[in-house]
C-alpha cells in the first residue's frame, strides 16, 4: 500500500492497515485526522520519514525500464556555445550606480 | 507549428499598417500573435517598451476573452483601454492574432475602430498566407 | 509557437517556467534579470499580488546572436503556481516552445510538485500536445533547505515519462543553477526549431 502511493508524493493509510501491517516504528510518527470509522480513518504519514527507510536501489528498481533520453537534449549539445547566456559578476544595481 | 515570415510578408503587412495609421491618425499599430510575439509594427514608439506592450496586450486580451465566456458571450469584439493622454485598442485579426493600436487626442476611438475593421479585412489574407505556408 | 522572421533575421521563442506555488519560478527570472551580462536593456514585467505572489505572469525578454547577423529572442514567462489560478496558467502556457518545471525540493511539497506536473500535462493536452512534444527540463530548487527530498526520489516522481529529461539542482535565491537551466532549455528549443526548419 505504501509503495503504490510513492509516486503521488504523499502517502495516506487507513488505521486498519496500520494495526495489521505497518511496523511499529512508522506508527510512532503518525498524527491523526478526525473520524470514527477505523476503515475510513486516514492518517498522513510524513513522507520524509518513510523515504529515509527506503533504499535508493528500491526507487531505482521502480523507474521505467525502457526510458530513452530526450533527443532534444542530445541535439542541444551540438548547439552548445552558440546559444549561451553569461552570468555577469557584477549585478545590475552596482553597474547602474557606477555609471551614475 | 512555427510561423515563418519572409520579406514579402513583412512588406505587405507594413504597407497595410502604414495605410491604417494614415487613415486613422493613430500613434502606432502592431500585429501580435496570441502568445505575445510581434509580427510587425509601424508608428511612433517613443517612450514605449515594445516587448512588454506586446506581452501584456496578448495576456490582457486572452483574459478578457476568457471573461466573455464566463458571462456567456462568445467574445468581446474589440477592447479599448482609455487613458488620459494615450489609449489602447485591441482587436482580433484573422482568428490568429491581435491588431494593437495606441492612439491619442489626434483621433477618436470611433475613427480607430472604423479603420481597424477595414484593416483587419486587408490583413486577413496576408496572415492566412503566412500561416498556411508555415504548416 | 516560435516565430522565424527571415525578414528581420531573428527567431522568437516562448519559454514558460511552470511549477507549484512558491517553488522559485519568479526567483529564477529575477536572478536572470539581475545578472544577465548582455548589453541589451531588458525590462522585466511582473503582474503580482501585494504579497509578491505571481498573479498573472512575469515576463522577461532576452536575446542573443545564434550566428552572425541572426538573433534568437527568448521570451521568458512564469505562471502563477497557486492551484486556484489554473485558468490564467493555461493562458500563459499558450504557445510555449519550451518549459522549465521548477520543483520545490522540500519533502512537504512533493505532493504539490506531482499535482503541478499533472496539471502541466493536462494544460498541454488542451493545446493538443503531450509532454513528449515539447522540450522541457526539470529544476529541483531549494537544495539549500535542511532535509530536502533525494534527487532520485524527485526523479521517480517527475522524470518517469517516455523520455528522460535533463535535471538540475538549484538554489535560485543564490542563483545557483539558474543560468545552467536557462542555457539548457534555450539550446533545446533552438535545436528543435532548427530541426523543424530543415524538414
Amino acid at each position: 500500500m505504501i509503495l503504490d502511493q510513492l509516486e503521488n508524493g504523499h502517502i495516506v493509510l487507513t488505521a486498519d492497515y496500520i494495526y495489521n501491517q505497518v511496523p511499529i516504528e512508522l506508527v510512532n510518527f503518525i498524527s491523526a485526522e478526525q473520524g470514527r470509522d477505523l476503515q475510513q480513518l486516514e492518517l498522513m504519514i510524513p513522507l520524509a520519514d518513510v523515504m529515509k527507510q527506503v533504499s535508493p536501489s528500491l526507487i531505482a528498481a521502480h523507474m521505467p525500464k525502457d526510458q530513452e533520453d530526450s533527443h532534444w537534449a542530445s541535439e542541444a549539445a551540438a548547439i552548445g556555445s552558440e546559444v549561451t547566456f553569461e552570468e555577469s559578476n557584477i549585478d545590475k544595481k552596482t553597474k547602474e550606480k557606477e555609471e551614475q | 507549428m512555427n510561423i515563418i515570415i519572409y520579406e514579402g510578408d513583412k512588406a505587405k503587412l507594413e504597407a497595410i499598417l502604414t495605410g491604417f495609421i494614415e487613415e486613422s491618425s493613430a500613434r502606432l499599430a502592431m500585429i501580435v500573435d496570441n502568445g505575445g510575439m510581434i509580427l510587425t509594427r509601424i508608428g511612433d514608439f517613443n517612450g514605449i517598451d515594445i516587448q512588454p506592450l506586446a506581452a501584456l496586450t496578448a495576456g490582457s486580451y486572452a483574459s478578457t476573452q476568457a471573461l466573455a465566456k464566463v458571462i456567456g458571450e462568445n467574445e468581446f469584439t474589440g477592447v479599448t483601454h482609455q487613458g488620459k493622454r494615450n489609449s489602447i485598442y485591441i482587436s482580433m485579426v484573422a482568428n490568429f492574432g491581435l491588431l494593437v493600436v495606441v492612439f491619442d487626442a489626434n483621433t477618436t476611438i470611433g475613427m480607430v475602430r472604423l479603420s481597424a475593421r477595414d484593416t483587419a479585412k486587408k490583413l486577413g489574407p496576408v496572415i492566412a498566407g503566412i500561416i498556411s505556408r508555415s504548416r | 509557437m516560435a516565430q522565424i522572421n527571415i525578414a528581420e533575421k531573428e527567431i522568437t521563442v516562448k519559454i514558460v517556467y511552470y511549477g507549484p506555488g512558491m517553488s522559485g519560478k519568479t526567483t529564477n527570472l529575477l536572478y536572470v534579470h539581475q545578472k544577465i551580462s548582455k548589453n541589451t536593456i531588458t525590462d522585466m514585467v511582473s503582474i503580482a499580488t501585494e504579497g509578491d505572489r505571481t498573479l498573472y505572469f512575469d515576463f522577461l525578454p532576452i536575446e542573443t546572436d545564434i550566428i552572425p547577423g541572426f538573433k534568437a529572442k527568448f521570451q521568458l514567462y512564469t505562471v502563477p503556481g497557486q492551484v486556484q489560478y489554473d485558468a490564467t496558467r493555461n493562458l500563459v502556457l499558450n504557445g510555449a516552445d519550451g518549459v522549465v518545471f521548477v520543483a520545490d525540493s522540500q519533502w512537504s511539497r512533493q505532493k504539490d510538485n506531482v499535482e503541478s506536473f499533472e496539471n502541466l500535462k493536462e494544460n498541454l493536452a488542451k493545446q493538443g500536445f503531450t509532454i513528449n512534444d515539447i522540450p522541457y527540463v526539470l529544476e529541483y530548487n531549494k537544495r539549500d533547505i535542511e532535509d530536502t527530498a533525494r534527487v532520485e526520489y524527485m526523479d521517480y516522481l517527475l522524470n518517469r515519462e517516455e523520455f528522460k529529461v535533463p535535471t538540475f539542482e538549484s538554489i535560485a535565491t543564490e542563483g545557483k543553477g539558474v543560468f545552467d537551466v536557462l542555457n539548457a532549455i534555450c539550446r533545446m528549443v533552438v535545436a528543435k526549431i532548427l530541426k523543424d526548419v530543415k524538414r
